[in-house]
């Protein structure tokens, strides 16, 4: 059963009456439970292409469905409730709130979802944090911890919601190797559990981690293939 | 220097919708605040051309803390300080009066001055042409003599030389004039007059003519010292001669604010305002030219990477503020002067004395403040966000870009900002609307008189002719009768004062009674006509009006408010009760109240005087030479105003009519001030109230544009649009309700204030902040909403690279 599916998914974007297109008749399935690196170069459409899966910005023409579920003509409101309950982020520079506690990052998710008990939220974030190994720092704030910590809390705060689908947009682009690892790892554990990851990527390393790889240039995606796990080990 | 000022110029030219809207709103406040500069300075601080200026002080005598008759010293008292003060090198009395200045044909009205002549010198009174008084002109019985004003020169005489030596009647008496003021010399308020004032040697306490005093101080001592020394004086007086001095002390202030007549206190508040309104926009430009300075960190940056010096980058920055200050300077001033020219006839209308410094225009002194405003308030506005700017990392900014995200400090900032701005616009709004309720109560205060149809005027009978009560009560009864039979006159009367104003409060006694305090109560005493209280509609509801039973030589009779008759008489009649207006001479007659009158209010409809007693006595048995006369009229009573002007020329034309208006604008003449200044708080509050949206919006639309990328990150996480705007809302909310809370406060203290001044405004306080507080809230959520939904407009995506 597919998780997503785009049909001829076009972006454009107008600056000073100049039209660019970001993305062009981009035609995408990716099956629930695939782990899907998309890579390319700098400028290729990469992040516009997961900004679109992950309802972050609207497609200028074009089809989308996810989980079965038509979504270009849905108001913000169901937008924000489909990024709240069935998606996850990663950014590749944390995103966190500075001005918020660790705990307090990880439990946004649910503070927007409508009928979680208090009861519930401090449980299932207390579950991810343990998860990242980040719940001996849940009372410190972004500043006071290390990149790779960063990076954990954000993943946590990405897992709290349980989405069916995790973005990840260049998850270790602000790590070292050592915590790079660590993430990718987390991510290929997810996966054996069910999750489906879309991972945007420019690193061969972080792709072969993936089952599949997308190759975008200039908008259009040039290769969709398996990834020999040969490369991997 | 000048490579920063063009580099200022081009920068401001490059952003003209700043520039125009920064220059708009500074020369607005600036000009307000230059207009309230001036004006305050011109009615309370003015330094006047007079030598030794600072020295100069005018003293006033108080009656159980106020001042009454206009604060003038009983002549015995006068003799007493000034025989025994130490703090003053000269210490001398002068008198206001009325001159009726006649010369062949031409009969005219002047304000004149009565003085010692050490008090002329005082006042730098030298003649241009001709001589000052001498020893002779004050003597008693020595010929009249009088220096007239450049004006009465001009105008009566054509400047000719033969002026000096030319005989005039002034109030009916040949006065020889002796000397002519410099042009433009007015003082001690507005006098065209001068004659010598001849004080009598033996007087006895609480007798002799009352006079004003004017005094010089010793180089080495201080205004508050020579008071501590004049009111142990007045103490003396009191325990000396408790029936006429109990409860009498002095008052020492400059000539400019004994103009102000006690109303220092309102003074003050306009001060207040003004302060506030600089504040709102130090506050509001201090806001932009932050956000301008912030996107001016990387420019800052490349410039200290350079080499610049912080200072040379600060003074960079400064000149961008200076030039904006000096050009809404200039249009501030523009805007002071034409609302200088416009307050003027409002002055002249409120029928008080108008003093000859009261010029508004800017002079020297308003210049010399514009400009120190103009200045401070670009050092204010400029230097916050000058140190700011140039206080970065240059590392930082310079590989972070133009990062427009806000430090601590820079939201505590905001959150001060906005404060402010609540603050201050909320406490102007209170004061704002304390003044509309009292301008409101004092225009539709009931005088206790039916306004409708009465032209009044003024005149004043003052020659030799009219020296008794007989021929004075003779000439009311004949004008009366004349008017009387003139079309379109229903009714004429006449009084030493109408509903508005008394003539001044006098001490009197009651048979019988016991006095409290030690000190004899005061009330209004006036003397009027028989048909006074018919022809002003005012009933009479107990005893009876005056009539031809009340003359020269039967008993002496008085007719009481019905205020008067409740404070003594509660359970009883106050008909056949006796009083005496002048306690302490046991020569004095009593007088039999006969009838009792509805209550009129005899002063301006604010503080304890509503329900100040008042006593009348007819005009035929005492009869002062300064009256009020009230004509009835069918019709407008405009359309009258020439008839009698004319019946009064024709009854005798060596008293001219003054001062001639309708009932309705004299009274709402006597409360021009309050409602002037309430007007000028509405232009504050309406002022404010724009500038607090204006500046909060600035200060919200930066503080939700530096969180954008927050904002990103919510939505990505699923948060509504609704959430966060609830969610801001409810942050910012915070400090709107510790603004209001602030201003509440002090519009609070501010109405305690003017309600002791003015009229009880306390009960309307929780309508008003209630008001304000909605107001002030609306236009904050307004003013927040805006930059919110612009900023939540965005797509997250794009909220997410927001830098």
């Amino acid at each position: 059963m597919s998780m997503i599916k785009l049909d001829n998914l076009c972006k454009s974007f107008v600056t000073d009456e100049i039209e660019t297109l970001a993305l062009t008749d981009i035609a995408l399935t990716i099956e629930k439970g695939e782990y899907v690196a998309i890579t390319g170069p700098s400028g290729c459409g990469k992040s516009t292409l997961l900004s679109l899966v992950g309802l972050l910005d609207t497609a200028t023409k074009g089809s989308y469905t996810l989980n079965q579920k038509q979504i270009d003509n849905l108001s913000k409101k169901q937008r924000s409730a489909i990024r709240n309950e069935e998606i996850g982020f990663i950014f590749q520079s944390f995103n966190l709130i500075s001005d918020l506690t660790v705990y307090e990052n990880v439990e946004l998710p649910l503070v927007y979802r409508r009928g979680v008990s208090n009861v519930d939220i401090k449980k299932r974030v207390n579950d991810v944090l343990g998860q990242v190994d980040m719940s001996h720092r849940s009372k410190h704030f972004p500043s006071q911890l290390s990149g790779g910590q960063q990076q954990r809390v954000a993943i946590a705060r990405a897992l709290v919601g349980s989405p069916s689908l995790l973005l990840a947009d260049e998850p270790t682009g602000n790590l070292d190797s050592k915590n790079a690892q660590v993430v990718m790892e987390l991510l290929s554990e997810l996966h054996k559990k069910g999750t489906t990851i879309c991972m945007v990527t420019h690193d061969p390393r972080s792709a072969s981690q993936a089952q599949r790889k997308i190759s975008l240039f200039d908008g259009r995606i040039v290769e969709d293939s398996p990834v020999d796990q040969t490369d991997a080990a | 220097m000048f490579r920063e000022l063009i580099y200022a110029c081009r920068l401001l030219r490059k952003t003209p919708v700043f520039t125009t809207l920064t220059i708009f709103v500074m020369s607005a406040g600036l000009g307000l605040t230059i207009y309230m500069f001036s004006l305050v300075n011109l009615l309370a601080y003015k330094t006047l051309d007079i030598t030794d200026y600072d020295r100069l002080v005018i003293v006033d005598a108080t009656y159980n803390g106020n001042e009454d008759n206009g604060g003038t010293i009983v002549e015995h008292d006068f003799n007493y300080y000034k025989a025994r003060q130490q703090s003053y090198d000269t210490f001398s009395a002068y008198t206001h009066y009325t001159a009726n200045f006649s010369y062949q044909n031409t009969s005219n009205r002047y304000d004149a001055a009565a003085f010692e002549k050490e008090a002329l010198a005082l006042f730098d009174g030298n003649p241009v042409f001709g001589r000052a008084f001498n020893d002779d002109d004050m003597l008693e019985g020595s010929d009249r003599v009088a220096i007239i004003s450049y004006q009465i020169w001009q105008d009566v005489f054509d400047l000719q030389e033969s002026v000096l030596e030319t005989v005039v009647q002034i109030n009916g008496r040949p006065t020889r004039i002796i000397g002519v003021m410099p042009k433009g010399y007015a003082y001690p308020v507005q006098q065209h007059v001068w004659s010598p004032l001849r004080l009598a040697i033996n007087v006895r306490p609480g007798e002799g003519q009352t006079v004003s005093v004017a005094a010089k101080l010793k180089p080495d001592v201080s205004l508050s010292e020579a008071q501590a020394e004049l009111s142990l004086y007045a103490r003396e007086l009191a325990d000396q001669y408790p029936d006429s001095n109990a409860n009498v002390g002095v008052h020492s202030r400059t000539l400019v604010q004994q103009m102000m007549d006690n109303t220092m206190q309102i003074v003050y508040m306009l001060i207040g305002a003004t302060v506030f309104i600089l504040a709102l926009i130090i506050t509001n430009v201090g806001n932009l030219m932050l956000v301008r300075a912030i996107e001016r960190r990387k420019e800052v940056a490349i410039r200290m990477a350079l080499g610049g010096s912080r200072e040379r980058i600060v003074a960079q920055m400064l000149m961008e503020t200076l030039v904006i200050c000096v050009i809404s300077g200039f249009f501030g001033v523009m805007i002071a002067g034409l609302g200088l020219d416009l307050t003027y006839p409002i002055f002249r209308n409120f029928g008080g004395w108008v003093a000859s410094w009261w010029t508004f225009d800017l002079g020297r002194q308003e210049l010399l403040g514009a400009l120190w405003i103009v200045l401070g308030t670009a050092l204010l506005t400029g230097l916050v966000p000058a140190i700011r700017a140039s206080g970065a990392n240059i590392i930082s900014v310079l590989r972070d870009g133009t990062r427009g995200a806000q430090g601590k400090i820079a939201g505590k900032l905001s959150k001060m900002l906005i404060v402010s701005e609540v603050f201050l616009s909320c406490t102007l709004l209170i004061f704002a609307g304390a003044m509309i309720i009292a301008m409101k109560q004092a225009i539709n205060a009931d005088y206790g008189v039916d306004k409708q149809g009465l032209l009044t005027a003024r005149f004043s009978l003052v020659g030799s002719e009219y020296e008794d009560t007989q021929n004075r009560y003779l000439y009311h009864s004949r004008l009366i009768e004349t008017l009387k039979g003139q079309p379109g006159i229903v009714d004429a009367t006449i009084g030493s004062a109408l509903p508005g104003r008394g003539t001044g409060r006098q001490p009197y006694k009651i048979e019988g009674a016991s006095i409290q305090n030690d000190s004899y109560p005061r009330g209004y005493f006036m003397t009027v006509a028989n048909n006074y209280f018919d022809t002003l509609g005012v009933p009479i509801i107990e005893g009876r009006g005056f009539d031809d039973r009340d003359r020269l030589d039967t008993q002496r009779v008085a007719i009481i408010s019905s205020s008067f008759a409740n404070r003594y008489w509660q359970n009883e009649s106050a008909i056949g009760k006796r009083i005496k207006t002048s306690p302490n001479n046991d020569d004095d007659n009593w007088i039999t109240i006969v009838g009792v009158s509805q209550h009129m209010l005899h002063s301006q409809p604010f503080g304890d005087s509503h329900s100040r007693p008042s006593i009348y006595v007819p005009n035929s048995q005492l009869s002062y030479g300064f009256q009020y006369i009230a004509i009835k009229t069918q019709e407008d009573p405009n359309q009258v105003r020439q008839v009698l002007s004319g019946i009064a020329a024709k009854v005798d034309p060596s008293v001219p009519l003054y001062d001639v208006k309708t009932l309705e604008k004299r009274l709402r003449d006597r409360v021009g001030g309050v409602s002037f200044v309430g007007r000028l708080f509405v232009i504050f509050g309406i002022f404010a109230l724009v500038l607090a949206a204006a500046g909060i919006y600035g200060v919200m639309n930066r503080n939700v544009l530096s969180r954008t990328h927050e904002f990103g990150i919510r939505r990505a996480l699923g948060a509504e649009e609704s959430t966060l705007f609830k969610m801001v809302l409810k942050q910012s909310s915070v400090l709107l309700i510790i603004g209001l809370i602030a201003g509440g406060g002090v519009g609070f203290m501010g109405i305690k204030v003017l309600s002791s001044q003015l009229v009880q405004l306390l009960p309307y306080f929780p309508l008003v902040a209630a008001v304000v507080g909605a107001l002030v809230s609306v236009t904050f959520l307004v003013s927040t909403s805006i930059p919110l939904r612009e900023a939540l407009s965005i797509e997250p995506n794009n909220a997410l690279r927001d830098e």
